[in-house]
Parts: C-alpha cells; structure tokens; sequence
C-alpha cells in the first residue's frame, strides 16, 4: 500500500513545489505605471515585457489561461472598451465609430478599408462582431454597387455565374463570412446549392460531418436544404 | 425575452450584494464616471448626429469582514440626437442602456480563486463572450488551476445588449506548471441557441521554457462539430541577449473558418489560411523602442506579403514627451496597402496633456480599378480641473474616399470619487 502511495506523495510534493517556485511576478503594485515606466524596470530584470508591437495578435492566447495574470492591472473594461467599443478612460488617440470607441486596428477611412482587414484574416471580426453587425450596413447597401470580382454588373443587376462561375466559389472558400455579411439567409446560394431546388450543387466540403450539426440542431440546419 | 437575463443579473446581484455580508462594515466604494458628447457625420444619411453619452464603473470592497466578498460594474446610457431610429445600425432616440460587465466576486484567501456572480466577460483557450451567469476559478492549490463557466450568452447589439432564453455559454478550462518553465492547458466552450449546440470547441495550449531564454509556444482550438482544426498557433520567442531587451518570434498560424452550426453557411466547403510571421521587439533603452514584423499570408493560392515597423520614443531631454509611428505595407491578396501613422503627446506636469496625430494610408483593393488615399489628422488635451475631475476634448478631420472633409469629436468630462 506504502509503496503505490510514496510515488503519488512525491508528484504531487513536486508538483505543489513547481506552482511555488515558478510562481511569477506579481505585478499588482505596478499596475499604475505606464509601459516606457515597464521597460525601465524590465530592462534590469532580463525579462522583456510582452506587451510589444505584436501584443494585439498576441494576447488572445495569453489573456484566456487560466494562469493569466491579467488582473494584477487590469479589470474587465480593457477587455470590453477594445472589443465592445466602451469609452470610460479612452486615449486621446482612439477614434470613435458612432457610440463606439473603435480599435487602433480601425485605419482611416475604415468603410473602405475594412474589406481588405476582414478577407485578410479570417475570423479576426467575429473576436468583436457579431454576424449581425455585417447585415446591419451591407443589407441597405445598393444592389448593383459591388465591386468584387465575382459579382459583374449586368443590365439586370449582379451576376456571378454566367460571366465568372469560378470565381465565386474561390471567393466564397476563402470568406464565407463576407458572403453572409449580405446574404445572412444564404438567399444567393439557395438557388443552386440546395437539395430540394435548382442545380443542386452540393456545396459541403470532402470530409464533411453532417451527422454532428443534425444531432446537435435536431435538423434545424439541415431542413433548409432537406427533407427529413 | 431581451432581457430575462438583465432582470436575471440584477435581481441576482442585488439579493447577493444584500445576503452576502452577514457583519457587513462600511464599504470602500470607488468609481468612475464619464459624460461624453460625441458629434459626428452618419455616412448612411449623410447628415451630422450627435450622442450624449454617460459612463459609470464602480468597485466595491470591504462589504464583509474578511474582505472576501466585493462587486464591480461598468457601463454605459446614451441618447442619440438628430437619429434617423434605425436602431439596426446604432441610430435610436431611445436613452439606451448598455452593461459590460456587473458581478459580484467571492474571492478566497490566499488568492486561491474566486466565485463571480453575474455579467463578465469570459476567455478560455477555446473561446470567449459575455455571460450573465457564474464563473468558478480554483488556482494555487496545487499546480493546476481550474476555472468554470456558465450562463446567458451576452450579445452587445447595436445600441444595447440582449439575453435569450435557450442561448447559453458554458465552458471550463484546467492548466498549470507541471516543471521548470513549463505551462500547459486544456479548454472546452460550448454555446447554445434555442437550446441547440451551435458551437463545441476544444483548446490545447502548451508553452516551454527553456534556459530562460528561449519559449517555444502551441495553441490549438478543435472544432468539434465539424471535427476540424479550427485555429492552430505555433511559435518560438526568443531573447538571445537579455541585457539588450531584443525578443525574436517566429509563429506559424493556421485558421479554418466554421460558423455556427444554426446558420446554412455552417455546411459550406472552406478553405485554410495560413501564414507566417517573423518579429523583432527591440526596447533599446528607456527612450526607445522599435519593433518590425514581416508576415508571409497564404489563402489556398493567392498570397499576401505584410511588413510593418514601428518606433515609440520617451524623450528624456523633453521631459513628459512621448512620440509614436508605424508604418504598414501590404502587398497581395486581397489588396495592397500602404500606410503610416505617427502621434505625440506631451504631458505639463500631472495636470494638463496635449495630444495630436496623422494617419495616412493609400490603399487599392483587389476589386478596385483605382486607388485611393486617406487621410486622417486629430488633436486632442485632458487638463484636471480638480483633483477628481478630468477635462478631455478630442476632434479629427478626416480625408477619405466619401467625405472631402469630414470632422467629428468628443468632448467630456470625468470625475472619480
């Protein structure tokens, strides 16, 4: 019995030991401080601090451990002033978008700058936006005023299928979400990508898993495209 | 049905904040406040608006004894003026309430975890949101730290925020240091609507340490639903010479985009993207810091290039300047970009600063037969009027493809007590 319990003793002797000793630096007392007034200290310690020119992409990955230290600094208004637009304590250089304080990463003229931001890095609008807040400006956007590449002007209005075929497709691969940003009911693809109507072009990837959405939404997806 | 889960979180947090501290003694009560007009053209109408907006955060401490118990809150009410009442894209008449976050906190001793109660914002490796709801964190008891979520998910509209009944937001992640240097961690999110899973995600994070000098870093999130890598981050830090504060990273990054699974668009073939990332963060001394970064996109054929450099400078000679710029090139799918941003502040003293900055960016989209300039010039002050009571006004001219010159700005005035 000893000899089973020793071997279980140690571990966690160890590993109650490691929590301690590789504690980090608890950084409440300087919570005040401005980053240059970091760097000062920091640059005695040897450890670089890490809120460096990356820290906007960086700190996804270090604000959601469950180790993360955030708090010694900061409350939650850091979190919801950058990704739900708050304004208590807002710097003199950020920009507002209509209530909303915007995000340094929101450049100038962001209306027509905002496509090449959203179709650059898939998923970086959804950590902040909901589908939503797409629909809300593009659903009273002019018909007939697009410019992409897969949406020609014709004399009836935009087409996609008979001057391009291909390109939509690609298009839609790559940003499926700026697809939904003007079609939320997928209306567009409809036509020719549902089982019941049309072409029927099957629009799901090689490997697709159809049985976890259908167990999981009781064939509230799949009923759009099929009968059940 | 929009807000069963404010009524929820108010109710809660009050009969709490009431119950909870049986020898309750005087509480510190800190908060923070903010009015704010804000002036502005809506590009949708073309016409000039205005918001009357009013912040409040507060904390409270010492409620009980053993000071175990406190509250915090943050948010905000605004009337709009001169609105068209498009409530869909932010425009109402309405005064419209908005909460970030309000909770009430049990934390236990030594700093071994807390309890929240009611709305906070939630991150785990798998994910993140707002809830109106609980959170349990259990740390420092042993090498792992475990930490459980669940409640109402929170989704910020427009103009106010919204609970329904049947979309929910749970998850828990467990992780520590099991060695020398060593992290690791595991997490799982899943979220409702209309009671139906629409989204179950796993994350795995490992970091290494080693010699003090070097830290190798893997992030993934695994979407269970479409049993696919959803995100995947791997990356190197290294500091070669600590006495020179220079970190290198190396990272690579993989994201394959899935969707809810109540939307049609969850069925929908995509494609990866991925990229590669090199970094330089240099703090050269005090004064200096520059920092560049060349980024390598890749989009299942077309490809993308990105640098971007950037230098902050405290002067030392000019006590209480401090001055920034970047630039940013783009080159490849799905446009190119070139743009550049420089600001400066400069404080007198503890009372009074002055602020003022230029953006520039030429920009041509793959879509664009042509390209366009933007430009953007703003400047701003603070000055503290009393100890407790802050100043601020901000105004920006705007150049750009709509407007041949566009100003908005905020004024407002702070107090915390």
């Amino acid at each position: 019995m000893m000899k089973t319990v020793r071997p279980i003793l140690a571990l966690l002797a160890v590993l109650l030991t490691a929590a301690v000793v590789f504690a980090r630096e608890d950084h409440r007392a300087y919570r005040e401080l401005t980053l240059p007034e970091c760097a000062e200290c920091h640059i005695g310690s040897g450890v670089p601090p890490n809120h460096g020119g990356g820290w906007q992409k960086e700190h996804r990955v270090l604000a959601a451990s469950p180790n993360r230290n955030c708090y010694h600094c900061h409350d939650q208004a850091t979190c919801q002033n950058c990704h739900k637009g708050g304004g208590l304590g807002a710097p003199l250089s950020r920009s507002e978008w209509k209530r909303d304080i915007a995000p340094e990463n929101h450049r100038t003229d962001w209306i027509s700058i905002h496509p090449i931001q959203a179709q650059s890095t898939p998923q970086q609008c959804s950590r902040c936006h909901e589908p939503t807040f797409c629909q809300n400006c593009h659903s009273v956007q002019k018909k007939n005023s697009m410019t992409i590449y897969s949406h020609q002007k014709t004399a009836t209005g935009q087409s996609y299928i008979t001057t391009n075929p291909g390109a939509h497709a690609a298009e839609a691969r790559r940003n499926l979400a700026s697809c939904q940003s003007c079609h939320p009911d997928a209306d567009a693809c409809l036509p020719c990508h549902s089982a019941r109507t049309g072409l029927k072009i099957n629009p799901h990837p090689t490997s697709f898993k159809g049985g976890n959405i259908q167990s999981r939404t009781g064939n509230r997806t799949c009923n759009v495209c099929h009968d059940f | 049905m929009a807000t069963f889960g404010s009524r929820l979180l108010l109710t809660g947090s009050l009969l709490l904040l009431t119950l909870a501290p049986a020898g309750a003694l005087a509480a510190d009560i800190k908060a923070q406040s903010s009015t704010q007009y804000l002036w502005y053209n809506d590009p949708f109408q073309d016409r000039n608006q205005g918001d009357l907006l009013q912040y409040v955060k507060f904390s409270a401490t010492k409620i009980d004894a053993a000071n175990r118990f406190s509250t915090v809150g943050y948010g905000r009410v605004s009337q709009q003026f001169d609105s068209s009442n498009e409530a869909a894209r932010g425009d109402s008449d309405d005064v419209l309430g908005r909460i970030y976050f309000l909770y009430l906190n049990y934390a236990f001793s030594e700093d071994r975890g807390d309890i929240r109660l009611g709305r906070q914002f939630v991150a785990v490796g798998a994910g993140s949101g707002t809830i109106d709801g609980a959170r349990v964190d259990v740390r420092n008891y042993g090498p792992v730290a475990i930490s459980v979520f669940g409640g109402y998910n929170v989704v910020f509209a427009e103009t106010t925020d919204r609970t329904e009944t049947g979309n929910y937001l749970t998850g828990a992640s467990a992780g520590g240091s099991f060695f020398k240097g060593n992290n690791v961690e595991v997490s799982y999110l899943r979220k409702y609507d209309e009671s139906d899973v629409v989204r179950e995600t796993a994350g795995l994070h490992v970091d290494q340490t080693v010699l003090e000098k070097i830290k190798g870093y893997a992030d993934l999130r695994y979407d269970i639903v479409h049993e696919a890598y959803g995100e995947f981050l791997a990356g190197i830090h290294a500091v070669p010479f600590s006495e020179r504060m220079l970190t290198l990273t190396a990272e690579y990054y993989s994201s394959y985009p899935t969707f809810d699974a109540d939307t049609v668009y969850t069925v929908f073939a995509v494609t990866r993207y991925q990229e590669a990332l090199g970094r330089v963060d240099w703090i050269v001394n005090p004064e200096w810091t520059l920092y560049g970064s060349y980024t390598r996109a890749d989009y299942d054929g077309p490809t993308a290039n990105v640098g971007t450099f950037g230098v902050r400078n405290r002067s030392k000679s000019v006590k209480g300047l401090t001055v920034n710029a970047s630039l940013d090139i783009r080159r490849g799918y799905p446009g190119d970009l070139t743009g550049c941003r420089a600001s400066a502040d400069y404080a007198f003293g503890k009372k009074a600063l002055l602020a003022a900055g230029a953006a520039y960016d030429s920009f041509q989209r793959d879509s664009m037969q042509d390209g366009f300039n933007a430009k953007k010039f703003w400047a701003g002050g603070s000055y503290a009027v009393r100890k407790d009571m802050v100043v601020k006004v901000r105004v920006e001219d705007a150049v750009d493809r709509l407007s041949s010159n566009e100003i908005q700005g905020r004024a407002s005035v702070d107090f915390s007590f």
